[in-house]
């Protein structure tokens, strides 16, 4: 495999990760977030911090700082219990700005020359480099997306679902919004986190542009073009969305544009996303349901 | 301490909606094993009762007791997992679900009640038994595993009904279920309702239908502009001139 692939594939699975963070709360509790790169941020700079800072090693640094984003998001989930919809979209917005500034201009989070010489992980005396790490990165996402699944399945899941459906219905069924939006929330940033940790550990070096707001468009992208409330919408949206811009960079200037004909086409004949119900690859494929 | 044998009692109910008094000084019972029928002309207050009572709005004034206990003020989800199952009058399925698990969500008060009981894989052989037993008492269980989307109205008010009763609740609020159902539906969910409370279920219901509520009902309150106009069986309230007054207009009561 070469450099380049490989490089590609991490970012994707990375990126997977983080996407099927946020269909948790966008898809499973139905709560419209714009601001999804402000919790990989927070995850990226807490490992970098961790790391550089306290010479915590990679492995402590990974739970410490997944569980650190999980209770950001925790509390950042609070003002979905008061807005909806738009308004919900704006704040998120709004986090995702407030948090890139704190990196920016907090002179601890390095402001605008962000954080360097975050370590490359090591295992068994191995630097965990190219092929190494991608591996790395496509074990912890099958396990997240494994625990996803889990979610899906539980009842946790099914009320996190009743919610979105119906809010008022689902307050008569005995389920809490403020429990399951929250919860959303947590398990949503906590993914958004420990992609963060991976992408930090992957670079070695960040900066507050990384986690800005474009970053957060892709990422609902990969939700939305995937398949909203889809265990695997995310991560094909990830593929497709990550690696269109790598088979049109031969046309330069013209590979965004296709980039935006691409998803605007999904948009308006599959507006369920690839895997969503009654898509195209659906009807092709009957069986295999969620 | 409220009176043995009231499931459901109501003392001083308002709620105001800025200078409206939609409901307005309300107060009533309902005893164990009975079926009381909340009606009015449009617009009395009914649906905001059944909204104050079940935790969507929180009274202006007023104490609500479920039993002994005291439940006005708490939210919906608190009022629900104490044993209140309601209905919608304007119908509210979990669209993106199966029939099932629309029942299979109201059994989870019972079954997964703390974060970690709910974590592992729901909707094992037993649950799904008990989901569609709950299906199979209103009359849907060959609907089970369709879409909810997809049901007609009659049958997503049998769904509703199915979902309140998976909560196992003490008492069950029915908000117009009989409205838009052909003459052959009432006829079955008046049937329904009647075994319902068969079972032991408490039950109110708001309804519009005279005949289906006369009918039906044990004991009936009649509210008008939010307040209280009357309250008894359907012979008394049948032949009182307010309620036909309120009802009909003036000088109508003849016809009664």
């Amino acid at each position: 495999m070469g450099g380049y692939f490989t490089t590609v594939a991490t970012m994707i699975g990375i990126y997977a990760l983080v996407a099927s963070g946020l269909n948790i709360i966008v898809g499973f509790a139905g709560q419209i977030s714009l601001g999804h790169a402000a919790f990989f941020g927070i995850g990226a700079y807490s490992t970098a911090l961790l790391c550089t800072k306290l010479g915590l090693s990679f492995w402590w640094s990974l739970p410490l700082a997944t569980l650190i984003t999980g209770l950001i998001g925790a509390l950042l989930g609070i003002p979905s219990l008061r807005v909806k919809d738009d308004f919900l979209a704006i704040t998120t917005i709004g986090i995702n700005f407030i948090v890139r500034s704190i990196f920016l201009y907090v002179p601890f989070f390095g402001g605008a020359l962000g954080i360097g010489g975050i370590p490359t992980p090591t295992l068994l005396d191995t630097r965990l480099r190219g092929e190494y790490y991608l591996t790395l990165v496509l074990v912890l996402l099958a396990l997240t997306t494994w625990f996803v699944h889990r979610f899906a399945r539980s009842w946790t899941g099914l009320a996190t679902e009743a919610m979105r459906e119906e809010e008022t219905a689902a307050g008569a069924m005995g389920i809490s919004h403020v429990r399951f939006k929250i919860l959303a929330f947590t398990i949503g940033s906590a993914m958004a986190g420990l992609g963060g940790v991976l992408y930090a550990h992957f670079v070695n070096f960040i900066s507050p542009d990384d986690f800005g707001f474009p970053v957060s468009i892709m990422l609902l992208s990969m939700v939305v073009l995937g398949g909203m409330g889809k265990i695997w919408g995310p991560i094909l949206g990830a593929i497709v969305l990550g690696s269109l811009p790598e088979v049109f960079r031969p046309l330069v200037q013209y590979r965004m544009l296709l980039y935006g004909a691409a998803l605007l086409l999904v948009i308006r004949y599959q507006p369920q996303g690839i895997l969503g119900e009654g898509s195209l690859l659906r009807r092709l494929f009957p069986r295999g349901r969620r | 301490m409220a009176e043995k044998g009231m499931i459901l009692r109501v003392e001083g109910m308002s709620r105001y909606f800025g200078g409206l008094k939609a409901v307005d000084d309300v107060s009533f019972h309902v005893s164990r094993g009975e079926i009381l029928g909340l009606i009015g002309p449009n617009g009395a207050g009914k649906t905001t009762c059944f909204n104050v009572i079940s935790g969507v709005y929180r009274p202006t004034a007023g104490k609500i007791f479920l039993e002994e206990e005291r439940i006005d003020g708490l939210p919906a989800h608190a009022i629900a997992s104490r044993g209140v199952g309601r209905t919608f009058q304007i119908v509210r399925p979990f669209a993106g679900m199966t029939v099932l698990n629309n029942v299979m969500v109201g059994l989870g008060m019972q079954r997964y009640s703390s974060f970690l009981k709910s974590c592992p894989v729901f909707g094992d052989s037993q649950d799904r038994e008990e989901a569609m037993a709950f299906l199979r008492e209103v009359g849907i269980e060959g609907l089970a595993d369709g879409s909810s989307s997809v049901l007609s109205l009659g049958n997503l008010r049998r769904l509703e009904i199915a979902r309140a009763l998976a909560l196992r609740p003490r008492l069950l609020l029915l908000d117009e279920s009989f409205s838009g159902l052909s003459e052959e539906e009432i006829q079955q969910m008046m049937e329904l309702v009647r075994n319902i409370r068969e079972r032991g279920f408490s039950v109110l219901l708001i309804e519009h239908n005279m005949r289906v509520a006369m009918s039906l009902c044990h004991r009936l309150v009649v509210l008008d502009h939010g307040k209280k106009l009357a309250e008894g069986s359907p012979g008394e309230i049948r032949t009182d001139e307010r309620v036909i007054e309120a009802y009909l207009g003036r000088g109508a009561s003849a016809h009664a």
